[in-house]
């Protein structure tokens, strides 16, 4: 076994016992990004030297007995919408190509305390808006099973990477999928907090009601281990929580007996590809074997869940992304006639066709005369969606289902179909309007060998019960150890 | 309701872009769409609901938070100036807004 097929719990106790030095597994990994990353394209930026830099220090503090965590030495990979001081972070579009903020998000420092090494930022669909990392200004990322098909999105580059071994683990952020979907499309396993337990300061903003910074790793382990070095409370996010965090390792439990999961009826409709449902239905299979109450359930309100997700992201999107100017940071026009032509062509030539098309949507939204049909609607749905969920909470205590109707598909197949595309959000966009936590790990693969992710859902800052479930289901199944043959 | 290319028009000038003749014809027709697959909303029955302007209220995640008055590190001004400002430049430049 190579050193990038480890896990972070495996790693983490090769480096103890000194059997591997950080800098040596640092240099594996920088040269198997250089191997892979021509078929593969997950980074928008390597920074070899810094981590080279980054693994010599952390070795010798690890020697002085002066660093004491799981992930200390292990080499990883960021989604290029988190903040790294001195280090270029662009959302993959041409707007940001020049942005070096000067400053770490909260949760790179946290990171970065923990002893972390930094291997490079990890492509994306531009400002996180799509599903399949092909709207990215700079790159188009592959899937590793299939480098004809997309690796899901918007964090498509951090889950190629982790499942391809061009990273130990890697960042995402989540606003309506973008962690758990490419988790899925690759085969690994992708956790969306609670709303506010991790903190978003330092996340560039796409919709802030509904953002959310996770872990994407090999296995359910490994996650855990990355959610227990980023979450907390942190005073620069007005939403982050000021509950105490518990060690979520102690949820490592395998044993689901007794436990109540939910299965909504909506979530294996006709609607959902036969491979992808018949996995699920092995999957709560797997469950009620291992000693789990499995119930069927109903959240009646599935049909309208991505209308209301797309008018309130976009909503919010077109005003947070109303700051792109020219002015402070970010791509310029050149020769302008006045502010208003400098700001109107920087806009119109730094950003893509999705963005723009996102923009404009949000903006019609929250345009006078049609404000209260579209976006006050949409909030008194998110308000019955998540009485919804609370109430399917009353029968269960968590809801299992696909986190995609379907499996990876062909670059370039979807892209034109806008409406389409934001369908098959369906199953991930209601987590985000609750605030819910959710995971995908790996429960199967289709006839064409592509793998197929179980979503995990649960109440709000119940993390525990869902890291114990998944838990359970892999260690008692080989799906995730399955990887794909790149090389 | 049909969205018009005037419509793409007036919202792309609230929003500060520029669309050319064939983004607008695109846009008109791709927004079009998706605005009518938003209208499926309209059949929800939402007379007896408060809309949810703030997340989650009930929680300890909307606590008003104030910070003390403290005088803070500020950041190093060449860090924060746009990369095509002049080095060592105090300020943003913008184009003229006052003649």
């Amino acid at each position: 076994m190579q050193l990038h097929e480890y896990t972070i719990s495996e790693l983490s106790s090769l480096i103890s016992k000194k059997e591997i030095s950080i800098p040596e597994l640092t240099r594996h990994m920088l040269d198997r990004i250089e191997k892979l990353e021509p078929k593969l394209g997950c980074y928008i930026s390597i920074v070899e030297d810094k981590a080279m830099e980054q693994a010599a220090k952390v070795q010798s503090m690890l020697n002085d007995g002066v660093l004491n965590s799981p992930l200390a030495g292990i080499p990883m990979g960021i989604k290029d919408n988190i903040c790294t001081d001195g280090i270029p972070t662009t959302c993959a579009s041409k707007m940001l190509s020049n942005f070096i903020p000067p400053y770490n998000a909260y949760v790179v420092k946290k990171l970065y305390d923990s002893g972390a090494v930094l291997l490079g930022k990890l492509n994306m669909d531009e400002f996180a808006m799509g599903s399949s990392t092909e709207s990215s200004y700079f790159k188009m990322t592959k899937n590793p099973w299939d480098t004809e098909r997309v690796p899901g999105g918007s964090s498509g580059g951090s889950a190629a990477a982790v499942v391809a071994g061009e990273a130990i683990y890697a960042l995402g952020s989540d606003t309506g999928g973008s962690i758990r979907q490419p988790a899925s499309f690759c085969g690994c396993v992708g956790l969306k907090p609670t709303y506010g337990l991790v903190s978003r300061f330092g996340l560039v903003a796409y919709a802030s009601s509904l953002d959310q910074i996770g872990p994407i790793t090999k296995t359910v382990t490994d996650g855990t281990l990355v959610l227990n070095a980023i979450a907390g409370h942190d005073p620069m996010d007005l939403t982050s929580s000021r509950r105490v965090q518990p060690d979520y390792t102690k949820a490592l439990i395998n044993d689901v007996k007794g436990m109540k999961i939910g299965l909504p009826r909506e979530f294996v409709d006709d609607g959902v590809d036969k491979d992808v449902r018949n996995a699920i239905l092995n999957a709560v299979k797997v469950f009620a074997d291992l000693g789990a109450e499995c119930v069927e359930i109903s959240i009646p309100v599935m049909e309208y869940v991505v209308p209301a997700y797309y008018i309130i992201a976009l909503a919010e999107a077109s005003s947070n992304l109303a700051r792109y100017d020219g002015i402070k940071f970010g791509y310029r026009a050149s020769e302008p006639e006045d502010i208003l032509d400098f700001c109107m062509r920087t806009r119109s030539e730094g950003f893509g066709t999705e963005v723009k098309r996102r923009i404009l949507l949000g903006t019609y939204v929250l345009s006078s005369g049609y404000y209260d049909a579209y976006y006050k609607k949409a909030l008194k749905a998110r308000a019955i969606i998540t009485r919804e969920f609370n109430k399917a909470f009353e029968k269960c205590d968590i809801i299992i289902g696909p986190v995609s109707p379907t499996t990876a598909y062909k670059i370039g197949e979807k892209i034109n179909d806008p409406v389409q595309m934001y369908m098959e959000d369906i199953f991930t966009v209601p987590v985000n309007i609750a605030g819910l936590p959710a995971m995908s790990i790996p429960c199967g693969f289709d006839s064409k060998s592509l793998p197929i992710g179980l979503q995990l859902i649960g109440k709000r800052f119940d993390e525990p019960t869902i890291i114990r479930a998944a838990y359970t289901f892999e260690k008692n199944t080989d799906y995730h150890r399955a990887r794909p043959k790149i090389n | 309701m049909a969205i018009t290319k005037e419509i793409i028009e007036y919202i792309a000038k609230l929003a500060r872009l520029q669309l050319n003749e064939r983004e607008q014809d695109n846009m008109a027709v791709e927004i079009g769409q998706i605005i009518s697959y938003f209208d499926k909303l309209k059949e929800l029955d939402t007379s007896d609901i408060d809309s949810m302007e703030f997340l989650f209220m009930d929680e300890d995640t909307v606590e008003n938070s104030l910070r003390d008055d403290i005088v803070g590190k500020s950041y190093d001004r060449n860090k924060l100036l746009h990369p095509e400002e002049k080095k060592d430049s105090e300020y943003f430049t913008v184009p003229r807004v006052v003649e």
